[in-house]
């Protein structure tokens, strides 16, 4: 429970201290953010490893930008040709959760592609221009995002440190 | 020390502008819904994104370059959600997204026109 708390309170008084201007307030503001990191509902964002969070950022950022550039070139083209198709991918790794929330919506980054759909079994994805490597580049995002959480029970706090480790590993043998 | 920082946030802005342009040319540009909804969410995105850069780069404190970059990121999940949830609902409406056969090409440029 204390480690919970800690967890959740440094994010929100980073929030406090970005939204606040520079921190001048505290005097509102650490009342503030204990109210708020005792009355937070768990979210799926309790699950998410923050080291393995802040790995991850370069990359879904660096998507991002390839995203934007291959969008902005066709835009540019004097007649955009465009083969847009939908295809499904199913899900290989991630279970039911905030995780496929998060898949969906780094779907809608990750160059070329938009979340059509979410079902339980199967992501439905349009792409704007195919190539033979979007459905591998889908794979590798979902364990890519599977690493980020920790899975277990909904609640998360019970679990103990050494399983995390092992997590990423087992996920791969999941893939083959 | 840091005036060489105001030279590269005029830049990113300027950078910035440039795909909001494209990404509005793409709105305007592109066949179907499903394809603007890609110019909307990925080159809007990465454009304020340069544009919240930018001015990160030229703001007076660390705690306002925070907020602007704060900006970003709330952007960049409201319209990814967002993107998705038109998305699923022109599907459930019975939009159908335009597929393209690699050998039917003349079918489209005749669709162009609106």
């Amino acid at each position: 429970m204390p480690g919970r708390l800690a967890r959740r309170f440094l994010p929100l008084a980073l929030l406090w201290w970005a939204i606040s201007g520079g921190g001048s307030a505290w005097a509102w503001g650490v009342p503030a953010i204990l109210i708020a990191a005792l009355a937070m509902p768990q979210s799926g964002a309790s699950r998410l490893r923050p080291l393995a969070l802040l790995a991850f950022l370069p990359v879904a950022l660096w998507l991002a930008l390839r995203g934007g550039l291959q969008v902005a070139a066709l835009a540019c083209r004097p007649r955009p040709r465009l083969e847009s198709r939908v295809i499904d991918h199913p899900w290989h790794c991630l279970p039911e959760g905030p995780g496929r929330l998060l898949m969906a919506s780094l779907v809608n980054l990750i160059p070329g592609t938009l979340t059509l759909r979410l079902t339980p079994d199967r992501l439905r994805v349009h792409v704007l221009k195919p190539n033979t490597d979007t459905p591998a580049e889908l794979v590798r995002l979902e364990t890519r995002v599977a690493r980020l959480y920790r899975h277990g029970n909904a609640g998360g706090e019970n679990e103990s440190r050494g399983e995390n480790e092992n997590r990423g590993e087992n996920e791969e043998k999941e893939l083959r | 020390m840091t005036e060489w920082l105001h030279p590269l946030g005029y830049a990113l802005i300027a950078a910035g502008t440039g795909f909001f342009v494209a990404g509005n040319l793409g709105l305007i540009r592109f066949p179907d819904l499903y394809a603007r909804l890609h110019a909307l969410t990925k080159a809007d995105n990465l454009g304020l994104g340069l544009i919240c850069l930018g001015l990160a780069c030229q703001a007076p404190s660390l705690a306002a370059a925070a907020k602007f970059l704060l900006v970003w990121a709330l952007m960049l999940v409201a319209s990814s959600i967002g993107a998705t949830l038109i998305a699923s609902t022109a599907l459930a409406c019975g939009l159908r997204p335009r597929q393209q056969r690699p050998g039917s090409m003349e079918d489209d440029e005749r669709e162009d026109t609106p």
